[in-house]
C-alpha cells in the first residue's frame, strides 16, 4: 500500500486529484483506527509494556513514506506503528506483535517498541531517545558504498536532538555528506514535547531546524497536519537526496493528540484547552476536506474506507487473539546467528 | 519508627538531606513538572524550586557529566536515571571520569554524587528495558555500588550516599516501590555501606542474595521451611565493597551455598560471590556454591517467556536441593 | 450495550479502587462526562463516558477494588434496551483449544510472578528447558568427592576407594563417608567424656617402613582393598560361664557371654596397642583409648554401636551400655556418634547356633573378632576324656598392619582373661 511507484518528477500536490491522495487518506484512516483499537486494549489488559500511539501524527508517516521507493530504508523511534503500516506492514502482524505472540512481526520478543519488518523496509522500532540515529545514519553511508541510489529515511521526536548519540551522528552525517556518502532524509516529529517537557524547556535553541543547520545539513519546517506540504517537501528532498546523496532534514511540525504514552493519563504539562485547540487541526479530516472540496470525495466514501479501516483493524484483533504465544525454545534463538 | 514504602523512604530521605544540606540537588528527566515517572519527586519542585530539582532534557552523558563538574566543586548532586537501563548511555562519565577523578588527581577532589534509579526486570519492557547492573558497575574500583532490599535500608543507605565523599550507584528496583517496612524516623539515621545482615537464620542451607532476589529468597525458604529444610538467607545491601563474612561462618556451619541474582549468569555477581566462598569456604563444602540466576538472554516482550526468564523461588529450591543432594 | 471496565492507566497497574461514582443507573451521559473516580497505587482520576448513553446496571460499588478488566457497570447506546448482557460472561478463549478461563499470565499480574503465573507458563507451554552444561567425566579413573568428604575420610582414616559414591557421576560426599563411620566436623564437635584415671595407651603413630609399606601393597593387590586373613581359637568357657551364672543370680543384674567377651578383648588389647590402631596413607594410627563396636542385627542390615572406653568399664557396666545400644537400634534412635568411632569390633553369631564363622573387618578398625556359640563339648584333658563347655573364635585381621604372629599373640592375651574370667573383676 502507497509507496511511490513512479519516478515522476511532478510534484504530487499539483495532482490533488490523483488516486493516490485517496489511497494516503485510506492509509491515515487505517492507522489512525489501529492506534485507537491499541489503546483500548492496553486498557484491557492484553497489549503489555509501553504503548506510543501515532494518533494526531498520522500525515508525517504517511505523506513522507509514501513518496519512497520499495527498496528504500526507514527507521523510526518507539512510537512506530504508523511507520510500518504506512509501508505496508501486515496489520494483523503488527498487532500480534504487540500482542507478543509468535505470529507478530518480531516473533513476539520485540513488542511495540520493536517492531522491524525488513521485507518492507522497516528496519526498526527502538527504545532509547535517540539512540537510533547513529545507525541510520551508518545504513545510509553503506548504501552510498554500494553503489545503489536506496536512500534513508529517519524519524524521531524533538525530544530526541538533545542526546549525545545524536549529535555525533548529525556530525558525521554531514560530513560524509560533503562527499555524497550519506543518502538520508533526517525527520523532527515535532510535536512540541519530549514526553512531558515542552520544546521551550528542553531545547536551549527553539528553531530545531537551525540546530540541524548547525551541521551543514539544510533542513525545512512544513505543517505537519497538511500532508499535501508533507508531501510536497518529501518529493523535492526525496529526489535530491537520491540524486546526490546529501543529507537533508525535514522538520514537521506536528501534534500527538493522546498521552505520551498509555500512562501518561494526567499529562500534567499541557491544558486540556491546548489539547482541544490541536484537535481542530486534525490531519485526516484536512486531507479529506481538500478532497471533498476539491475532488468529489464524497461523506458515503469516507465513511467507506472508515468502515473498511474497522475490519481490517478487527481482523487484526481476531488474528492476534487467536495466535499462540511463542514457543519456549524461541526465548533462545536469534541471541546470535546459528 | 513508622511504617513506609520503599518508595517514600527513598523520597523522604532525599528530601531530609536537601533541608539539611543546602548543597544537595536533584537533577533528572521529568522529575519535576511530571513529578517523575515513579513519582518519588513528587511535591519536590514545588519545595525546592527548579534550582535545585532539575529537569534536564533526555541526555543521561550530559546529566552523569555536568554531575561530576558539580560535585567537584563542593555540590552534592543526586542523579535519578529513569531507569538504570538508560545508565549505559552515560557509561563514559561515570566509568572514566567520576571513578577515577580522585585516583588520577593524587586525591585532591572529592566527587561526591549519587546515581540512582530503578533496575531488574518490570512487566513486559523487553530487552532495552529489563537489565541489572550491579557487575556492571561493580567491576569498577571508585565506585560504591549498592542495592537495597527494605525500606529501612533504601532510607539509611540512600543519606550514606548522599553524605558521602565518593561517587554512589545507588540501584533500586521497581518492583520494591510499593513495599512497606517500617523505617527510623531519626533524620541521621543512616545504614553503612558494606555490611551484610542475616535475613533469616537456619542450618541446612546458606542462601546469599540482595535486591529483589533477596524477597524471592525469603519466600523459598518459607516453603523449605515446611519441608524441614532450614535455610540461611544473607542480604548483602551493598556489592562493592562485598561484604561476605557473615556467608563464611554461615557455609562453616550449613557446607552448602546457594547465591541468586536476577540477572543473567556469565560474568554476574553471583560469579564473584561463588569465587569467594569457595576459596574461604573450599574444605567444608559438600557441593559446589550453585548459583541461581536470569536466563542468558536478552529480556523477550511475551509474557510467558519473560516469565521463564526471571528467576522465581522454584529455581531457588530447586538450587538448594541440588545442593543437598537431595533431589531423590 | 457496552461495558464500562477497570481500566489500565499504569504499565504495572493491575487493580483499582472505585471511590464514587457520579452517575447512577438510569442517568443518562454524553460522550467526555465524568462517571466516576477510581483510585490506583498512583493517582487518583476520573473516568469519562466513551460515548453518548444510559448507565446501566452499576456492579462495582463505592470502596470496592476490581481488577484490571473487570466490569464496573454498563452503557446502553441512545436506543438500546437497558438490559445488561449475561452477568460475568465466561472470555472467549485466547487461545483455540484452551480451557476457558482467563489464564494468570494474561492479565499480567505481578512482577512477582506469582507461583500460579509460573505455573501456568509452564503448563501453557513446558517447563524451563535445562540448558545447564553436564558435569564432564573425569578422566584417569579419579574418583569425584567433595572437599568436605575427602577432609572427613582422611581424618577417620577411610580410604575413599571403598566407598561408593551417591552424588552426581559418583561423587563421594559427607553422607557416604557418615555411612562408613566418619562424622562430620563440626565446630563446636563433642568429645567423648574423658574417664578419670589416666589410661594406660597413648595414641602415637607409628611410621611405615619400606618393608612394610611392600607387603601391604602386595597383599591389597591380591585380596581387595582390606588383606584379611584368618586365626581361629578354641576356648574352655566352663569357668567363664559359671562366673556369669553366679553374677546372674544376683537381683537386677543381668549379663551375658558376649558382655563378658566385650570385657576380655578389651583388657587384652591394652597389652597389645597394634591391634587397636587404624591404616593411614603415611602412618598407622595407634589409638590411645579403647572403643569396642558391637554388631547388631537388624531388618536392615548389621549396625556397630560402641561401647566406649570399655577396658575401664565393669562387666555390668558394659552390660547395661550394650542394652541401651541395642533399645536405640530397634526404636532407630542410635545417633551418629554412638555407631561411629570404634577402634575394635566383634561379632557374636552365637545365638543362631554358629560354631565358627569369618567376619569382616570393619574400616577404619584393623581386626575384628567373630564368636561362635559356647555349649558342652568333648576334650581332652590329662589323657582323659571330658565335657567342658568350649567356644570358638575367629580373628580377622588387616595383614597391612597385623601379622600373622601379632594376631595370634592376641589371641594368646586372650586366652588368659576368657579362661581365667576372675582377671576380668580386676
Amino acid at each position: 500500500m502507497a509507496k511511490q511507484k513512479s519516478e515522476s518528477s511532478a510534484a504530487v500536490a499539483d495532482a490533488v486529484c490523483a488516486p493516490e491522495w485517496t489511497d494516503i487518506l485510506r492509509q491515515m484512516i487505517l492507522i489512525r483506527r489501529f492506534e485507537e483499537a491499541t489503546e483500548r486494549e492496553f486498557r484491557r489488559g492484553k497489549i503489555g509494556g509501553y504503548l506510543h500511539v501515532y494518533i494526531g501524527q498520522e500525515a508525517v508517516a504517511s505523506g513522507i513514506i509514501s513518496a519512497l521507493r520499495k527498496d528504500d530504508m526507514v527507521y523510526s523511534g518507539y512510537r512506530d506503528h504508523a511507520h510500518a503500516l504506512a509501508l505496508g506492514s501486515d496489520p494483523s502482524r503488527v498487532m500480534a506483535e504487540l500482542f507478543g505472540k509468535a505470529t507478530g512481526v518480531s516473533k513476539g520478543k520485540g513488542g511495540s517498541m520493536h517492531l522491524f519488518d525488513v521485507e518492507h523496509g522497516f528496519y526498526g522500532g527502538y527504545g532509547i531517545v535517540g539512540g537510533h540515529v547513529t545507525l541510520a545514519a551508518g545504513s545510509a553511508y553503506g548504501l552510498r558504498y554500494q553503489g545503489t541510489d536506496r536512500i534513508v529515511l529517519c524519524y524521531f521526536g524533538d525530544g530526541a536532538m538533545n542526546i549525545g548519540s545524536f549529535h555525533e551522528a548529525m556530525n558525521m552525517a554531514g560530513l560524509w555528506g560533503r562527499d555524497g556518502m550519506c543518502p538520508i532524509v533526517f525527520i523532527i516529529e515535532n510535536n512540541g514535547y519530549a514526553m512531558g517537557t515542552s520544546v521551550e524547556r528542553h531545547s536551549a535553541l527553539t528553531d530545531l531546524s537551525a540546530r540541524v543547520r548547525a551541521y551543514n545539513i539544510p533542513s525545512e519546517k512544513v505543517d505537519g497536519q497538511d500532508v499535501f506540504a508533507v508531501r510536497g517537501v518529501a518529493d523535492r528532498l526525496v529526489r535530491q537526496v537520491r540524486e546526490t546523496g546529501k543529507p537533508a532534514c525535514i522538520e514537521a511540525v506536528t501534534y500527538r493528540f493522546s498521552g505520551h504514552g498509555a500512562a501518561d493519563v494526567l499529562q500534567p504539562y499541557r491544558s486540556k484547552d491546548e489539547v482541544e485547540e490541536h484537535r481542530h487541526r486534525d490531519p485526516i479530516v484536512i486531507l479529506r476536506k481538500r478532497l471533498g472540496e476539491m475532488c468529489g470525495l464524497s461523506d458515503d466514501d469516507v465513511k467507506k474506507f472508515d468502515d473498511e479501516a474497522a475490519e481490517r483493524v478487527a481482523k487484526a484483533l481476531q488474528f492476534a487473539e487467536e495466535s499462540p504465544p511463542p514457543e519456549p525454545e524461541e526465548l533462545y534463538r536469534d541471541v546470535v546467528a546459528e | 519508627m513508622a511504617e513506609k514504602s520503599y518508595r517514600d523512604a527513598i523520597r523522604d530521605a532525599m528530601m531530609e538531606e536537601m533541608d539539611r544540606d543546602p548543597n544537595v540537588l536533584i537533577m533528572g528527566e521529568d522529575i519535576g513538572v511530571y513529578e517523575g515517572t515513579f513519582r518519588i519527586t513528587a511535591g519536590m519542585l514545588k519545595k525546592y524550586g527548579p534550582k535545585r530539582v532539575v529537569d534536564t532534557p533526555i541526555a543521561e552523558a550530559g546529566m552523569a557529566g555536568t554531575a561530576v563538574g558539580m560535585a567537584v566543586v563542593g555540590l552534592r548532586p543526586i542523579v535519578e536515571m529513569m531507569t538504570m537501563n538508560f545508565s549505559i548511555v552515560a557509561a563514559d562519565q561515570i566509568l572514566n571520569h567520576a571513578a577515577k577523578i580522585r585516583y588520577f588527581s593524587g586525591g585532591q577532589v572529592d566527587v561526591p554524587m549519587v546515581i540512582r534509579g530503578p533496575q531488574g526486570a518490570g512487566v513486559q519492557l523487553s530487552a532495552q528495558h529489563s537489565q541489572s547492573f550491579e557487575s556492571f558497575y561493580g567491576h569498577f574500583p571508585g565506585l560504591y555500588v549498592v542495592a537495597p532490599a527494605t525500606p529501612a535500608d533504601a532510607k539509611g543507605m540512600l543519606k550514606t550516599a548522599v553524605r558521602g565523599r565518593d561517587p554512589v550507584i545507588f540501584l533500586e528496583s521497581a518492583a520494591l516501590y510499593g513495599m512497606k517496612g517500617e523505617v527510623p524516623d531519626d533524620v541521621d539515621f543512616t545504614v553503612p555501606f558494606g555490611q551484610a545482615r542475616i535475613a533469616r537464620e537456619g542450618n541446612d542451607v546458606t542462601i546469599v542474595s540482595y535486591s529483589r532476589m533477596l524477597q524471592v529468597s525469603l519466600t523459598a525458604a518459607e516453603r523449605l521451611s515446611k519441608e524441614g529444610i532450614e535455610a540461611e538467607v544473607i542480604d548483602l545491601r551493598t556489592l562493592r565493597p562485598l561484604d561476605l563474612e557473615p556467608a563464611y561462618t554461615s557455609v562453616s556451619r550449613t557446607h552448602r551455598c546457594v547465591v541468586v541474582q536476577e540477572q543473567w549468569k556469565p560474568f554476574g555477581a553471583a560469579a564473584e560471590i561463588a569465587a569467594s566462598i569457595t576459596e574461604h569456604n573450599f574444605d567444608e563444602l559438600d557441593a559446589p556454591v550453585e548459583r541461581v540466576t536470569g536466563e542468558d538472554v536478552p529480556m523477550p516482550y511475551a509474557r510467558n517467556l519473560e516469565v521463564l526468564a526471571t528467576p522465581h523461588e522454584e529455581q531457588v529450591i530447586a538450587g538448594v536441593k541440588k545442593v543437598l543432594y537431595a533431589n531423590g | 450495550m457496552a461495558e464500562i471496565i477497570m481500566p489500565k492507566m499504569g504499565d504495572a497497574m493491575t487493580e483499582g479502587k472505585v471511590v464514587r461514582w457520579y452517575k447512577k443507573a438510569g442517568d443518562a451521559v454524553k460522550k467526555g462526562e465524568p462517571l466516576l473516580e477510581i483510585e490506583t497505587d498512583k493517582v487518583n482520576l476520573d473516568l469519562e463516558a466513551e460515548q453518548d448513553g444510559t448507565i446501566g446496571q452499576v456492579e462495582a460499588q463505592e470502596g470496592q477494588v476490581v481488577p484490571v478488566g473487570g466490569r464496573l457497570a454498563v452503557i446502553a447506546a441512545p436506543g438500546e434496551s437497558g438490559a445488561p448482557p449475561t452477568p460475568a460472561a465466561p472470555k472467549p478463549a485466547e487461545v483455540s483449544g484452551a480451557p476457558q478461563q482467563r489464564r494468570v499470565t494474561d492479565k499480567k499480574d505481578s512482577i512477582k510472578h506469582t507461583t500460579g503465573e509460573y505455573a501456568e507458563a509452564i503448563e501453557m507451554k513446558g517447563p524451563r528447558i535445562d540448558r545447564s552444561t553436564p558435569l564432564r567425566v573425569v578422566d584417569g579413573g579419579k574418583r569425584r568427592s567433595s572437599p568436605l568428604a575427602r577432609k572427613m575420610a582422611h581424618e577417620m582414616g577411610v580410604s575413599l576407594d571403598a566407598i561408593q559414591g551417591s552424588g552426581p557421576q559418583g561423587r563421594i560426599i559427607a553422607r557416604d563417608i557418615q555411612g562408613a563411620g566418619g562424622a562430620p566436623p563440626t565446630p563446636a564437635a563433642r568429645k567423648p567424656a574423658e574417664v578419670s584415671g589416666a589410661p594406660q595407651l597413648k595414641t602415637q603413630q607409628i611410621p611405615l617402613s619400606a618393608m612394610r609399606r611392600t607387603i601391604a601393597k602386595r597383599l591389597a593387590e591380591s585380596t581387595g582393598p582390606i588383606p584379611h586373613f584368618y586365626l581361629t581359637a578354641d576356648y574352655d568357657v566352663t569357668n567363664l560361664l559359671s562366673l556369669r551364672q553366679q553374677l546372674n543370680e544376683i537381683e537386677n543384674v543381668k549379663i551375658s557371654v558376649n558382655d563378658f567377651v566385650i570385657r576380655a578383648a578389651a583388657l587384652a588389647l591394652r597389652h597389645h596397642p597394634n591391634v587397636n590402631a587404624s591404616w593411614g596413607d603415611d602412618a598407622i594410627t595407634q589409638h590411645g583409648e579403647i572403643h569396642i563396636g558391637v554388631a547388631v542385627s537388624t531388618p536392615e542390615g548389621l549396625i556397630t554401636p560402641v561401647v566406649r572406653n570399655a577396658d575401664q568399664k565393669s562387666v555390668a557396666e558394659i552390660a547395661n551400655d550394650v542394652r541401651t545400644l541395642a533399645d536405640k537400634v530397634k526404636n532407630r534412635k542410635l545417633r551418629p556418634e554412638e555407631y561411629q568411632g570404634s577402634t575394635f569390633t566383634i561379632s557374636n553369631l552365637g545365638a543362631w547356633g554358629i560354631e565358627e564363622f569369618t567376619a569382616i573387618i570393619n574400616p577404619p578398625n584393623v581386626a575384628i573378632l567373630a564368636i561362635g556359640a559356647a555349649g558342652p563339648q568333648p576334650v581332652v584333658i590329662d589323657k582323659q576324656i571330658v565335657v567342658r563347655d568350649r567356644m570358638k573364635i575367629t580373628m580377622s585381621c588387616d595383614h597391612r598392619v597385623v601379622d600373622g604372629a601379632a594376631g595370634a599373640e592376641y589371641l594368646k592375651t586372650l586366652r588368659q582373661y576368657l579362661e581365667q574370667p576372675v582377671r576380668l573383676v580386676v
